[in-house]
C-alpha cells in the first residue's frame, strides 16, 4: 500500500483546520491522508492530537463549531468543503455518518430509540413500511430485537445503543463510518462486539471506517491501515501490522508503550482508562461529556 | 419542600389538582353556580346595601346591593384567565427567541438577547405599571402589559438552556445523520430544553395573579363594574372597617387561587425538575 493514492475514494489534501481567526495557528494540518471503499484507517494519536476534529471536518461538521477549513477533502470525486449545506446534509447519514463516542449520550434521551432510528430512515427517503424493515433487519445484524426500539436509551446498556448505531448505519446502507472512539466509553466484552460488528459491516456493505483511537493495540487488530497524528500532522501512516512491528516515528513509539498489553497480540486488548468493572456497561454512562480530545473538535475557541 | 416523602408528594399533588380542578370549574360554571348572576356586571339593589353575610348572600352584599358570593365566583373568570394567558404568551414568545438565539449563536444570538437586555434592563412593575396606563384599561390592555414584561425572563432561560443543549452528542448525531437545524431544533432540542422551561412556567402562574391583581388593584386593570377581585378590594377601601366582608373574600379569593397555583408549580417542579429525572445509570 502506498501513501498517494489520487484516486482513493475519500481523500483529504491540504486540510488545515484552525478555530478562533482565519490565522490562528492550525489543529489540523493533514497534508494527504486516502481512505479507499472497503478500507478501515485507524487515525491514532494523543488526546488533542486532532483526531476528532478530522472526523467532523470530513463530515461538516467543524464549521459550526466556528472552525475555518482549508484544503480539499473528496468523496468519491466531489469536494465536500465547497458543497452547499442543503446537499452535505442529504450525504450525511445515507453516505456518510458518524459513530458516536459515548453512545450513552449520543441518542436523544427524551425519545425511544426506535423513534430516532425511524424518523432518520425516512428522513433518508424510506417509506414506514420499509424503514421498519430495515431497522428490524438492522437489529438482526447487531444482535438485537425490534423490541429494543421501544427502550428509551436510559433501559439500554452502552453496548446494546451502541449496537443500535451501528444497526442504524447499517440499514441507512451508510458507505463511510466516522467511528470517534466507539468503545473508549465500553467495557472489553462490549468492546469486542462492536469491533466484530463494523467488520461485518465492510463484509456486507462494503464500508469504509475511519477509526479514530488513542489505542494503537486495538486499531493494529482491526485496521488496514494506521495514521499516527501529532499536534493535527500525519506522522506515520502505514499498513498497520507494519506500523506496530516497526513504528519509525518516536511519537508512535510512545503511543504503542502506552498500549502494554500489545505484544503482537492481534486481538483488542482491555484498555478502558477509567478501569471499571467489566459487565458494568453503564457505569460510563454517567459520564456524560465528552473527553478532552473530542471537546477539542465539539466546542471550538 | 424537595425532601418530602412519597405520601407527602400524592396529597400535594392531590391538593394542587383538585385546587386547580376546582377553580376551572368555578370560571366555567360561574353562571350556573352563581346565585344572583346579574350581580356580576351591574343591577344596583337600593334595598339590600351592605348587607353582612346570611344565608340569602353567603359573602354579604357591597355598596350597591349586589351579591358578593356571585362577584367572587365570576371573579374567577377574568384574574386566573389573565395570569395563565400572561404565562402562556410569554412562554411562546421567550421559547422561540431563546431557542433561536440559543441555536443558532453568534450575531443572532447577540441581537436577541440584546434585545431581551433592553425589556430586563426596566424594572419590571414599572414598565407594566407604565403599559397598563398608556394601553386601554381592561382584562386585555392589563395581559399585554404583564407580557411584555414576563417574556424576556422565558427568553433568558430558554436560551440558556438550548445553548447548553446544543453542546451535547446527541445533537451533534443529529446533524452527522443529515437532520436539518429545523428538525433538530423542534425534535430533539426543544423537548430537552423545556422542562426548566415548564417547571418555571407553572410555578409563574400564581405570581403573575398576584401582580395583576395588584394592577387591578391601582385602577389600571379591568374596570368596574367588572368582578375583579383586585379592583372589588380596591372598592372596598372605604368600607373596610366597618362592612368587612366586602374586601375579604375578593382578597381570600386571591389567595386561596395563587396558592393553589403555588402548589400545583410546585408538585410540577418535584415531578419535572431535571434533577428528578432518572440518571442513565438507574437502569428502568
Amino acid at each position: 500500500m502506498v501513501s498517494a493514492r489520487d484516486a482513493a475514494w475519500l481523500q483529504l489534501r491540504d486540510v488545515r483546520v484552525r478555530f478562533g481567526s482565519s490565522d490562528a495557528e492550525p489543529v489540523v494540518r493533514v497534508d494527504e491522508l486516502p481512505l479507499d471503499e472497503r478500507e478501515f484507517l485507524g487515525l491514532a494519536g494523543e488526546s488533542g492530537a486532532g483526531k476528532t476534529t478530522v472526523g467532523l471536518t470530513v463530515l461538516g461538521l467543524t464549521r459550526r463549531a466556528g472552525a475555518h477549513v482549508r484544503g480539499s477533502i473528496r468523496l468519491a470525486g466531489e469536494e465536500l468543503l465547497s458543497m452547499p449545506e442543503r446537499r452535505l446534509r442529504r450525504l450525511r447519514g445515507s453516505t456518510m455518518t458518524l459513530i458516536p463516542q459515548n453512545p450513552a449520550t449520543a441518542f436523544n434521551p427524551v425519545l425511544p430509540v426506535g423513534v430516532t432510528v425511524l424518523r432518520t430512515l425516512r428522513l433518508h427517503g424510506c417509506s414506514r413500511a420499509e424503514a421498519r424493515g430495515r431497522a428490524a433487519a438492522g437489529l438482526e445484524r447487531v444482535g438485537l430485537s425490534a423490541a429494543h426500539l421501544d427502550r428509551h436509551p436510559h433501559q439500554l446498556s452502552g453496548g446494546q445503543l451502541q449496537r443500535v448505531a451501528i444497526a442504524l448505519a447499517s440499514a441507512l446502507r451508510t458507505r463511510l463510518l466516522i467511528a470517534d472512539e466507539p468503545t473508549s466509553a465500553l467495557d472489553v466484552t462490549a468492546q469486542a462486539q462492536i469491533c466484530t460488528l463494523l467488520t461485518q459491516l465492510r463484509a456486507e456493505h462494503g464500508t469504509a471506517v475511519l477509526f479514530i483511537s488513542h489505542d494503537l493495540a486495538l486499531l493494529a487488530g482491526l485496521c488496514d491501515r494506521i495514521a499516527v497524528l501529532h499536534r493535527g500532522r500525519v506522522i506515520e501512516d502505514r499498513p498497520a501490522t507494519e506500523l506496530v512491528t516497526a513504528p519509525h516515528a518516536d511519537r508512535t513509539r510512545q503511543l504503542l508503550a502506552a498500549a502494554p498489553r500489545l505484544r503482537g497480540l492481534p486481538v483488542p486488548g482491555p484498555r478502558d482508562r477509567r478501569g471499571e468493572e467489566p459487565g458494568d456497561e453503564n457505569r460510563e454512562a454517567r459520564d456524560d461529556g465528552y473527553d478532552e480530545e473530542a471537546a477539542d473538535g465539539a466546542s471550538g475557541p | 419542600m424537595r425532601a418530602r416523602g412519597a405520601r407527602g408528594g400524592r396529597t400535594a399533588l392531590v391538593l394542587a389538582l383538585g385546587g386547580a380542578g376546582a377553580i376551572v370549574l368555578v370560571a366555567l360554571l360561574a353562571p350556573v353556580l352563581a346565585p344572583y348572576p346579574e350581580d356580576a356586571t351591574g343591577a344596583a339593589e337600593t334595598a339590600q346595601l351592605l348587607r353582612p353575610p346570611s344565608a340569602a348572600h353567603w359573602f354579604g352584599t357591597d355598596e350597591l346591593g349586589r351579591d358578593v358570593f356571585s362577584r367572587v365566583l365570576y371573579g374567577a373568570r377574568i384574574g386566573p384567565v389573565v395570569a395563565v394567558a400572561v404565562v402562556t404568551v410569554s412562554l411562546v414568545v421567550g421559547t422561540v427567541i431563546g431557542v433561536v438565539a440559543g441555536y443558532f449563536g453568534g450575531w443572532i444570538d447577540e441581537l436577541l438577547m440584546r434585545l431581551t437586555d433592553v425589556f430586563l434592563a426596566v424594572p419590571a412593575l414599572l414598565l407594566a405599571l407604565a403599559l397598563a396606563t398608556v394601553l386601554a384599561p381592561g382584562p386585555v390592555g392589563l395581559t399585554v402589559a404583564l407580557t411584555v414584561t414576563w417574556w424576556p425572563w422565558y427568553a433568558r432561560l430558554v436560551r440558556g438552556e438550548t445553548a447548553s443543549v446544543v453542546g451535547r452528542p446527541y445533537i451533534e448525531a443529529c446533524r452527522a445523520l443529515g437532520l436539518g437545524h429545523r428538525r433538530t431544533l423542534v425534535r430533539h432540542v426543544l423537548p430537552n430544553a423545556s422542562t426548566p422551561l415548564l417547571v418555571q412556567a407553572s410555578t409563574d402562574v400564581g405570581g403573575v395573579l398576584l401582580v395583576a391583581s395588584g394592577l387591578s388593584f391601582l385602577g389600571l386593570g379591568p374596570q368596574p363594574p367588572t368582578p375583579d377581585w383586585g379592583l372589588m378590594v380596591e372598592q372596598s377601601q372605604n368600607y373596610f372597617t366597618t362592612h368587612w366582608w366586602l374586601g375579604t373574600f375578593p382578597g381570600a379569593a386571591i389567595m386561596l387561587v395563587a396558592g393553589v397555583c403555588f402548589l400545583l408549580g410546585d408538585v410540577v417542579r418535584d415531578r419535572f425538575d431535571p434533577r428528578h429525572v432518572p440518571r442513565p445509570t438507574q437502569r428502568a
